[in-house]
């Protein structure tokens, strides 16, 4: 209770009438005090007489009630905040965002928030809050930049919250003992950022009692931060009882070119694939490829993750040998003198086409290698083999912007491959494209929309609806409704309503991009 | 500087979640064509599914809408969109001189301002005689409903209210409806809340006990009525369930003041939108509530937009403690925010005079209280939301309220002024001053929102 407590007579009186005055009888409690004066011409007893005091007793009590000292600690105060609040308008921006419709903007407002030196208005704090906790991706780190020391404070007095600003939490301990298992992996994921050892020191403490599903998701955690600090904790994980940690934890070894693991997978290639460049005279230089398939793995090999199975086209050994390939630094082929490209180039026309190329493919994507995964992916899309829709994907994400930029244009050049190939790849070009690039998107876009084999894209649709307008560059809005099929029979009530989606995302961003640019 | 628009208190204005909703997907400047803004208006068109581009013009003084298309919601998502654009994109809309279609609509809006107030305030002719005639006949009918009522009352606190919780709705039901019959709703009103509170969990026995208080004491006030003062009888006449006439309304003293739009709130009770605007008068420091209500997603005759102000006179509902009143003159309002209110009385100021309203008015239901120095505080399991004074008094705030984080976010652990509906056990926040910056909460129906007014 806040208020002082109620007066013993109104409590006898509400005794009284829980029992009913029928039982309670000739007990009922005399009035005393100021009231009783109004009571006085009552009989002291009986139904009557219940309602009246009720009637008196419940006013004044009502009235007379002051409120108390409740007990419990006093709140810290907020330190002050040396960054200023954003604008106005930047504010109803960001609340248009958390609303939903623009949900997908959140991290460019944020970043733009944070390179501009301000911070999120402190009424909008609790919405911003609760779309970072519910935000699995851990897309969390531009939002946590622009909370400042009140949304911080805010943060950290919330159970559901405290996990977003880990590194701020007095006791992350206590999150990671009782917390649920999504705060507990954002707890993780927020303190890898700050203090990656920290982190991995938390999760050992308490390693042996997680559960298996639980353990592969914490060690695919540490991939945020992932460092040579980490390689023991890993090379032990490769012992564990499950299968998705030990594949989970061989998949962040991979990363490590200098681990214990790299160098036995290093071992292993070299060992069946040799790569020689021979200078003769006069002659520029050949490149010599050489592969020999590998034994039935041993249980070194399988320890290591490498499974003996078959996979798409391959047999068991070819895919081991795939495997290997994936798992080994991609600087061990550049060891021979020849550049990635005239490697690849090699191997595709080998006998061994595709453990090599799936294995490089695999290896690009985890060492994030522009070098290698730009000519991995011309060669896979030239091969005419049967590729996992989630290769190329991969690979584009592995590359770096211009990387990107690069390979797609001159894929929407090439007429040997289809739009409805090339396009799907644009939502994986996580980067703010430059104006070149956006026009030349834009074009491959009007020139596949509209057509009998866009008609049924709705995947597409939707997807470029969301996607599409948050990286296109803003020079691009001119020309965004215009030079489109609309006139052709196969232009879908859907083109329409992506084009208008385009161009309302496209003006929004650009009204917010200017306002935090003031 | 003009009072901005923001995008949470622009949706606040729909009259529900599918026009909020469609009013966000218009809200694209690309979208509509004859865009143009004055200092008092914004005006565009946009294509809808008719013929013709439909037409929206917002007087943003109250504001006022007005739009060509068929839609019979108020605001209908036109308005909202363009307003929206107000809101967060202003720059698009280009400055310019009223169009023909925009002027001719504020030049009649400022007309049937003057003949209104004409019209209200002729007297209409009624037939004295029969108004009489149907006064007593409703009158004895509610005797009666009273009379049946006491009886009721009596037998539950006989049998006691243990015995109360253990009855079927029926009970609670056919007694309410007989009060309907009686033509007392307000005493119906009164039962169908006590059936609530006798099932209101911890507690309930002091909460129903005090209501069954209150209902003896209404009782035996209407049996009496003739011997109380004047405003005391109007009191007990509008608990009963007497609607005060309009044109009563118009015969009683205006109070002519600047009034400030503190903070509102619109519930929903079936098909039927209540929305409660708190006023409170700059000279006279009084606060006034005005209840409008709406069918479906019809608008309300007025609008009031919180964190404005605007002149006029108003009439207070009869009563021992006026806080119930009407526009009754003409209405100007300013395109600035409204001035800061006097300085808020203190926690124990102000429940002392909460204490002395309910003197007057025994059957008060809720009472603005505007507090200085509170700081909120969540604690528990329940995550409860406490605003304590700086001596650490603290005061109880409504079960469920969804806004606790937000005043904890504009407080930073520092004292607030709030301001809110007291209803004698809880506060409901829902306006909130912090260092200069006011704050109103905003509802649509999927969020409650803390809106930044000036």
């Amino acid at each position: 209770m806040t208020h002082s407590g109620p007066t013993q007579q109104w409590r006898q009186l509400v005794a009284a009438a829980v029992l009913g005055a029928g039982r309670a009888g000739g007990r009922l409690p005399p009035v005393e005090s100021a009231p009783a004066k109004l009571l006085e011409a009552i009989p002291p007893d009986g139904a009557a007489h219940l309602l009246q005091a009720a009637a008196v007793m419940s006013i004044y009590e009502r009235a007379g009630r002051r409120p108390m000292v409740t007990p419990g600690e006093v709140l810290r105060p907020s330190e002050n905040d040396t960054t200023p609040a954003c604008s106005f308008r930047s504010g109803q921006h960001l609340a248009r965002i958390l609303l939903g419709e623009f949900g997908f903007l959140l991290e460019e407002w944020c970043t733009l928030a944070a390179k501009r030196g301000v911070r999120v208005p402190d009424e909008l704090l609790p919405a911003l809050l609760h779309r970072l906790a519910a935000d699995r991706d851990g897309a969390g780190s531009e939002g946590i930049a622009v909370l400042g020391r009140r949304g911080e404070w805010l943060a950290v007095q919330n159970p559901d919250w405290q996990s977003i600003v880990a590194s701020r939490v007095d006791d992350p301990q206590a999150i990671w003992q009782t917390g649920e298992k999504a705060q507990r992996i954002l707890l993780i994921r927020g303190l890898r950022t700050s203090d990656p050892r920290g982190a991995r020191e938390l999760i050992e403490r308490t390693w042996a009692t997680e559960s298996g599903d639980d353990r592969a998701d914490i060690v695919a955690a540490l991939a945020i931060g992932l460092s040579p600090e980490d390689e023991p904790f890993l090379e032990a994980a490769l012992d564990d009882g499950r299968k998705p940690v030990r594949q989970a934890a061989a998949d962040l070894l991979a990363r490590l070119p200098m681990s214990a693991f790299c160098k036995r997978m290093t071992d292993r290639a070299t060992s069946l694939v040799t790569l020689s460049s021979q200078k003769r005279l006069l002659r520029s230089a050949t490149l010599q490829l050489e592969v020999a398939l590998p034994d039935k793995p041993d249980k070194a090999l399988l320890r290591d993750g490498v499974e003996n199975k078959r996979s798409g086209g391959m047999g068991e050994r070819a895919h081991v040998l795939c495997q290997i390939v994936a798992a080994t630094p991609l600087a061990t082929w550049e060891a021979c003198g020849a550049p990635p490209a005239e490697i690849i180039a090699k191997a595709a026309k080998s006998e061994w086409r595709e453990p090599l190329l799936i294995g490089w493919a695999r290896a690009a994507a985890r060492q994030r290698s522009t070098p290698w995964a730009e000519p991995v992916l011309r060669a896979r899309l030239a091969s005419g083999d049967d590729i996992d829709p989630e290769e190329p994907r991969q690979l584009v994400q592995a590359l770096d912007p211009a990387g990107r930029e690069r390979v797609l244009t001159s894929m929407f050049r090439d007429t040997t491959i289809a739009h409805s190939r090339s396009l799907p790849l644009l939502d994986c070009c996580e980067h703010g494209w430059s104006p070149a690039f956006s026009h030349a998107a834009l074009s491959a876009m009007r020139s596949y929309f509209g057509t009998s084999e866009a008609y049924a894209a709705h995947a597409l649709r939707s997807s470029f609806k969301q996607r599409i307008a948050r990286y296109l560059s803003p020079s691009v809005a001119v020309e965004i409704e215009s030079g489109w099929n609309r006139t052709n029979a196969n232009w879908h009530k859907g083109d329409e309503e992506l084009v208008t989606a385009l161009a309302s995302t496209l003006a929004f961003r650009q009204a917010m991009q200017e306002e935090l640019s003031r | 500087m003009q009072l901005q628009w923001s995008v949470d208190q622009v949706l606040g204005l729909a009259p529900d979640g599918g026009s909020a909703k469609a009013g966000q997907g218009l809200a694209h400047a690309s979208k509509w064509g004859e865009l143009g803004q004055a200092d008092a208006a914004v005006w565009g068109a946009i294509q809808g599914s008719g013929k013709d581009p439909y037409r929206v013009r917002i007087d943003l003084t109250e504001p006022a809408f007005k739009c060509s298309c068929p839609s019979r919601k108020f605001p209908c998502k036109h308005g909202l969109g363009l307003l929206l654009i107000l809101a967060q994109h202003a720059d698009a809309i280009p400055k310019a001189e009223p169009p023909g279609w925009v002027a001719e609509w504020l030049a009649q809006r400022a007309t049937r301002h003057d003949t209104k107030v004409a019209k209200t305030a002729e007297t209409r002719e009624v037939d004295a005689k029969a108004q009489a005639k149907r006064v007593a006949k409703r009158e004895a009918r509610i005797e009666d409903g009273v009379d049946e009522l006491s009886l009721w009352l009596r037998d539950l606190v006989q049998q006691g209210l243990g015995t109360a919780q253990a009855r079927p709705e029926s009970y609670w039901d056919s007694m309410a409806a007989r009060l309907v019959d009686a033509q007392a709703a307000g005493l119906s009103r009164h039962v169908r809340r006590l059936s609530e509170l006798v099932s209101s969990g911890e507690g309930w026995q002091d909460r129903s006990l005090a209501a069954v208080g209150r209902i003896h004491l209404l009782c035996e006030a209407h049996r009496r009525i003739a011997e109380l003062p004047a405003e005391v009888q109007a009191d007990v006449r509008i608990a009963v369930g007497w609607a005060v006439p309009k044109d009563e309304l118009l015969k009683l003293p205006r109070h002519a003041d600047i009034w400030c739009v503190l903070a509102q709130r619109v519930e929903r009770e079936e098909q039927l939108r209540v929305q409660r605007t708190w006023l409170w008068g700059l000279a006279s420091g009084r606060p006034a509530l005005i209840l409008q209500f709406a069918a479906g997603t019809q608008g309300f005759e007025q609008t009031f937009r919180v964190g404005s102000q605007f002149a006029s006179e108003l009439a207070y509902y009869p009563g021992a403690v006026p806080i119930r009143a009407i526009l009754v003159g003409e209405r100007s309002d300013s395109l600035e925010p409204s001035k800061p209110l006097p300085q808020a009385a203190s926690l124990a100021d102000a429940l002392a005079e909460y204490a002395r309203a309910l003197a007057h008015q025994p059957w008060l239901e809720t009472w603005p209280m505007r507090v200085k120095g509170l700081v909120p505080t969540i604690r528990g399991e329940s995550r409860r939301l406490f605003l304590h004074d700086e001596r650490g008094r603290g005061l109880p705030v409504v079960d469920r309220f969804a806004g606790a984080w937000h005043l904890l976010a504009i407080s930073g652990g520092a004292p607030l002024e709030v301001f809110g509906e007291w209803d004698g056990d809880a506060l409901r926040p829902l306006a909130a001053r912090s260092n200069g910056d006011s704050f109103a909460f905003a509802q649509t129906e999927t969020a409650t929102t803390l809106v930044r007014v000036a």
